[in-house]
């Protein structure tokens, strides 16, 4: 909402300086976007009077010109063609800084004459389009010379304010003005109603409502038919209104209504009736498809059910929403109809966004008007209308089914308003400023004052709503701040717990040398699909912003993949990414998953020897991950089956017990294919967080145990090449429970030496006794039982 | 007569030893079984008493001189062996290590650690929600009924109607949407654990919206105290507390001045102030530079609607909530230029933004 400070004061009585009315409007909920104030963007540039021009020496389309400046008598160079001796100027002086451009003036010589400022066009001080010439200001003498131009043009001085939804009534600059009267900034004036337009004529016009249904759509309207005006040009005072507004003037008739839809927040149409097809309009719910040019010349088709006024041609406006262009006024405009009324705002707010319309009259509708000036209003605009483009009123037409209900009193307690705001506001503190806004205090009893409200504040049903209204006219930085009262913490639900989890996880894949990213959480059907178990339980969006983000993913895996591609075709190496957050299985289904992807592509060349990536590094980190959240981890086993979309043979399942807490692999390299990655083997990995978080934390209990003389026993087994390794070690540790506390593997051998289809796994064993050191008896039984257990389970034969 | 060998000479030859078994083999030709000192003890015994203990004496000293010699000589070869030994072992110590690069956190990750920590020192629980909500929980318990016009500015990504999913037509509950703010939250928070309550609860929002100031996906974090007594002063110490906290200015002032969100009521936006400095946004106020507001959060008492849909004696308790944007905070301190970056993984962008794990 933009208005000027000249027409501010239209309503209010205040001599507050710009400054002050400025963070006022800010301190009470009107919050302040910008201020053009002409003093400041005209410093420097004041009425000057050219006393002679000559033709330059240098140049023909120049001027050398000697102007005064009401202390002395300035060279300047101008190259406008109007620039003449005897016209009174506006110059800019060295120092200023002319609006239009943004161009400091400076001293200068212009083809070898010295210029000591510049004279300006209207479009260089922003005063209009006007280029061709500079600015010649009438209705000046001597006495003017040397001020400065805002005050001698009377250039307005520019508030826009950014409105919060609930402030219908401040779509006005009269709401304005009363908003600032009650915080105390000078008076709110009282309202100029014209005397009520009395008609010459009947109504020339049949109304016909079509059906009962436009009783809530359309509880009030009242239609005045003007005929014999001239739409002439606006007059200046109004134009230089709606300038200040941000308005282009178009006419008189337009003008009239755009003022009192700024001035009033009272939406007015005017219908040229000699456009009018027929004798009769109709106030109705449209049908499917008709057709509809608004004002602007967009044309539509409309859907069924929007209010609609009409002739027997169709379509002349939708109501409270914008008017047709076959009934707009133009210049032959000799008889007009006036309509004010009151339509339901959610209608409003629908028809508005269904034809995607947004107007001045919709923004004040949706939001709620004034129903109480509808008539005064439509009254004020007619007379208005009479004095500026003469003609006769017809009596007025008016239909009025509103529900007279009376809004119901609010009470304030004023004990609770000191409960609320920590402070103590006195009963007439609060009188004052309620009464300010156009409450009416209805009684007062102790505590409890209560109110009615006015029919602009639509705002205003409970008693918060009082307390909010008398806090922000007293301010809110006047109230005091308090530290929360001290509490222990309090971790429900155990949150807390589970982000210092999802940190370690975060903290470990980075030192593993995995960057975090972010990413959308939705992404397109095609490559989420790839990754999918269950495609038909995929979340789809129903307006997503483009096909690539349109379906909720239900893996990490698409993107930390095209981020990795996206990453590639940038040129970097040695790409390994993660990210934490959620995928989503099915609408009731949102799981929070740690998710990477490295590539390996060419291996990458160091003087050490190639470095290796490879599933065995990406396995080493995602147990890394795991143990961070679970500490010591005794029973995590891997086992094959991983989903689909990785390599068969070179992929995993992670297992905490008999637990699935993660997959990893090669991406499937058909998989691949579709993600658009060539050249490169993608390592992938996803863990859910949410399972890996129910899992017990362990300690390592050997710490607790006296310290014994551990030993060690190497193994070599050979083996069916099929057998996993994996299980090879679980049997082994599951032969000597509490003893074994470390196996590992050493070395991997398929050859000649132990035949076809067969390996050889050395494999060495950490033993630690639990009470005694061991014996050697007890170890060789040890070694003996593991040679047992493995050849029982796996045929393995221990090699000589 | 015995020839004495002359100290010096000896001496000189003692230092002329290049390495260890030159030295060894002098040491045999003085001092060994047939050396020539050894060899002169051994005469000495044949000769008269008074010259056996003249040279007795003199062969003695040469004796311990030698020996001294020796094993001093003995001590600097060794040295000289390991330096050399040591200087065959070296490498090149400036060629790159094998050790690979730390992994950076995205600064949303930083910003979120910090404001959860600096929550959570107040009493505070953390809350997450679920990114998929129904209309009721976003929309209606937050005092946004059906027309309300607030709904329409949510910009709200709807689901795809889908009839297969039992209960996704419950009239109550609405359709199923991503939630556009964290607020539903607080509704739910209410109903699980009710009054009293503290609980932060950051997470994921989003909103059809795609330009440079906004991105279909942001970050949040609402907070929310529900307890006897609480009041707009509670709302101005806590948001005063928080923001010089997290930008670590301990006198950074505040302006707050009414604003308009359905779920509260009195409601307040929250401005600090900032300047530009080499063209980026910097925190607080400058003695130099001209200082202008900056949106920072909006919050407010919580509404009585809200209160009631969330099952709060509103007679007993009283409360405010608060809502930050997350990725508009990590921007404001660490200077991001704007929110798309966060979500574009590119790692040029993360090695200059990111953090390192441990820091």
């Amino acid at each position: 909402m933009k208005f000027s400070l000249n027409w501010l004061k239209d309503h209010l009585d205040a001599d507050a300086d710009l400054g002050l009315i400025a963070s006022t409007l800010t301190n009470i909920g009107l919050e302040v976007e910008s201020v053009y104030n002409p003093k400041e963007a005209f410093r420097s540039i004041i009425v000057a009077y050219i006393e002679s021009a000559e033709k330059h020496p240098q140049a023909d389309r120049l001027k050398v010109c000697k102007v005064n400046s009401g202390t002395e008598t300035l060279q300047i160079v101008c190259g406008a063609p109007n620039a003449r001796a005897g016209i009174y100027v506006a110059l800019a002086l060295p120092g200023a800084v002319v609006p239009g451009g943004n161009l400091t003036i400076n001293k200068t010589k212009i083809r070898g004459v010295e210029s000591m400022g510049m004279m300006c066009s209207a479009r260089e001080l922003m005063l209009g389009q006007d280029h061709a010439g500079i600015i010649e200001i009438d209705k000046v003498n001597a006495a003017s010379l040397g001020q400065p131009i805002a005050d001698v043009l009377g250039v307005d001085t520019i508030i826009e304010v950014s409105l919060t939804p609930n402030r219908a009534d401040c779509f006005a600059v009269r709401g304005i003005a009363r908003d600032l009267a009650a915080a105390g900034i000078g008076r709110l004036k009282p309202l100029k109603t014209s005397a009520s337009a009395k008609g010459v004529f009947d109504f020339p016009i049949k109304i016909s409502f079509d059906g009962d249904c436009m009783d809530k759509s359309v509880p009030l309207i009242a239609l005045q038919v003007i005929k014999g005006v001239k739409n002439v040009e606006s007059p200046d005072w109004l134009k230089k209104k709606l300038k200040s507004a941000g308005l282009e003037p178009i006419s008189a008739l337009v003008d009239i209504t755009n003022y009192f839809c700024l001035d009033m927040a009272r939406p007015l149409h005017a219908y040229d009736v000699g456009c009018i097809d027929g004798d009769t309009v109709s106030i109705r719910s449209s049908r499917s498809g008709e057709e509809f040019k608004d004002l602007k010349g967009h044309a539509m088709s409309l859907p069924k059910g929007i209010s609609v006024i009409s002739d027997s041609a169709g379509i002349l406006g939708v109501l409270g929403v914008m008017g047709g262009e076959r009934s707009k006024v133009g210049d032959k405009t000799s008889t007009i109809m006036l309509e004010s009324a009151v339509f339901d705002a959610i209608d409003v707010a629908q028809a508005g966004r269904q034809l995607n319309i947004i107007s001045e009259a919709r923004t004040r509708f949706e939001r709620g008007i004034d129903a109480e000036y509808t008539l005064a209003g439509l009254s004020d605009a007619a007379n208005m209308v009479v004095s500026i483009c003469g003609g006769q009123l017809s009596h007025a037409y008016v239909r009025d089914v509103r529900k007279k209900t009376n809004p119901a009193p609010v009470k304030l307690h004023l004990s609770r308003l000191e409960q609320v705001s920590a402070m103590k506001i006195t009963a007439d503190k609060v009188k004052e400023k309620l009464t300010g806004l156009g409450l009416k205090l209805v009684s007062e009893n102790n505590d409890e004052l209560m109110f009615s409200v006015p029919s602009w504040r639509h705002d205003i049903s409970i008693e918060e709503d009082l307390i909010e209204e008398a806090l922000r006219l007293v301010g809110y930085e006047s109230a005091p701040a308090a530290h929360l009262p001290y509490a222990l913490s309090n971790d429900l639900g155990g949150t807390i717990a589970k982000e210092k989890k999802v940190l370690n996880v975060k903290k470990t894949l980075c030192a593993c040398g995995l960057d975090e990213i972010v990413t959308y959480a939705f992404t397109s059907r095609e490559q989420n699909n790839l990754f999918c178990e269950k495609a038909d339980h995929v979340v789809e969006l129903a307006n997503p912003i483009s096909a690539d983000l349109s379906v909720m993913r239900c893996s990490m895996l698409p993107n930390l993949i095209s981020a990795c591609l996206k990453n590639k075709n940038a040129g970097k190496d040695n790409i390994a990414l993660f990210e934490v957050g959620a995928v989503y299985k099915s609408l009731e289904n949102q799981v929070l998953m740690a998710g990477g992807c490295m590539l390996d592509c060419a291996p990458i060349p160091h003087w050490s020897g190639n470095l290796k990536r490879d599933v065995f590094t990406l396995k080493s980190y995602i147990i890394a991950a795991i143990k961070s959240v679970c500490g010591i981890c005794e029973d995590v086993s891997v086992s094959s089956g991983a989903a689909p979309w990785y390599h068969p043979g070179r992929s995993g399942k992670i297992n905490v017990g008999k637990i699935v807490v993660a997959q990893f692999g090669e991406i499937h390299p058909q998989t691949l294919n579709k993600t658009g990655i060539s050249g490169c083997k993608v390592l992938g990995f996803e863990t859910n967080l949410d399972t890996l978080f129910t899992l017990k934390t362990g300690n390592n209990d050997a710490l607790l145990n006296k310290r014994l003389q551990s030993a060690v026993r190497d193994f070599a087994f050979v083996l069916d090449k099929t057998v996993p390794a994996g299980e090879v070690l679980g049997a082994i540790k599951a032969v000597n429970p509490g003893v074994v506390k470390k196996i590992s593997v050493f070395d991997v051998y398929e050859g000649d030496k132990v035949g076809k289809g067969k390996k050889s796994l050395a494999i060495r064993v950490n033993l630690e006794p639990t009470e005694a050191t061991f014996t050697d008896e007890q170890l060789q039984n040890i070694s003996a039982k593991i040679i047992f257990e493995v050849n029982k389970l796996f045929s393995g034969i221990i090699r000589q | 007569m015995l020839a004495i060998p002359d100290s010096d000479k000896v001496l000189y030859d003692i230092d002329g030893c290049k390495d260890l078994a030159a030295l060894e083999s002098l040491r045999v030709a003085l001092l060994g079984k047939s050396g020539s000192i050894t060899k002169i003890l051994q005469q000495a015994g044949a000769l008269s008493p008074e010259e056996r203990k003249k040279i007795s004496q003199t062969a003695n000293n040469l004796k311990n001189t030698v020996s001294d010699a020796i094993a001093k000589r003995r001590v600097i070869l060794k040295d000289e062996e390991i330096s050399d030994r040591l200087m065959l072992e070296s490498v090149d110590i400036t060629l790159p290590e094998l050790q690979q690069k730390f992994g950076q956190l995205h600064p949303l990750t930083k910003v979120f650690q910090e404001v959860t920590d600096i929550f959570t020192a107040q009493g505070f629980a953390v809350a997450s929600g679920q990114d998929l909500e129904r209309e009721y929980f976003n929309f209606t318990a937050l005092n946004m009924p059906e027309s309300h016009p607030a709904r329409q500015m949510h910009d709200t990504f709807y689901i795809k109607d889908d009839k297969r999913i039992v209960g996704a037509s419950d009239e109550k509950l609405g359709k199923y949407l991503l939630r556009t703010h964290t607020s539903p939250v607080q509704i739910h928070s209410m109903l699980r654990w009710g009054a009293p309550l503290r609980v932060l609860v950051p997470g994921r929002t989003f909103r059809c919206d795609y330009d440079a100031t906004h991105s279909p996906m942001f970050h949040q974090a609402e907070v929310l105290v529900l307890d006897k007594g609480i009041s707009f002063a509670h709302l101005k110490g806590c948001i005063t507390d928080f923001c010089r906290k997290f930008f670590e200015i301990s006198t950074l002032p505040m302006r707050i001045r009414p604003g308009y969100f359905p779920f509260t009521e009195p409601s307040a936006e929250i401005d600090i102030p900032y300047h530009i400095k080499d063209k980026r946004i910097v925190i607080g106020q400058s003695k130099t530079e001209e200082n202008k507001w900056l949106e920072i959060a909006g919050c407010g008492m919580v509404h009585p609607e809200v209160l009631r849909h969330g099952k709060i004696d509103a007679e007993q308790y009283q409360g405010f909530a608060m809502g930050w944007g997350l990725d508009r905070l990590a921007i404001l301190k660490y200077g991001a230029p704007d929110i798309r970056g966060f979500f574009e993984a590119d790692v040029d962008w993360i090695e200059r933004y990111g953090f390192s794990a441990f820091a």
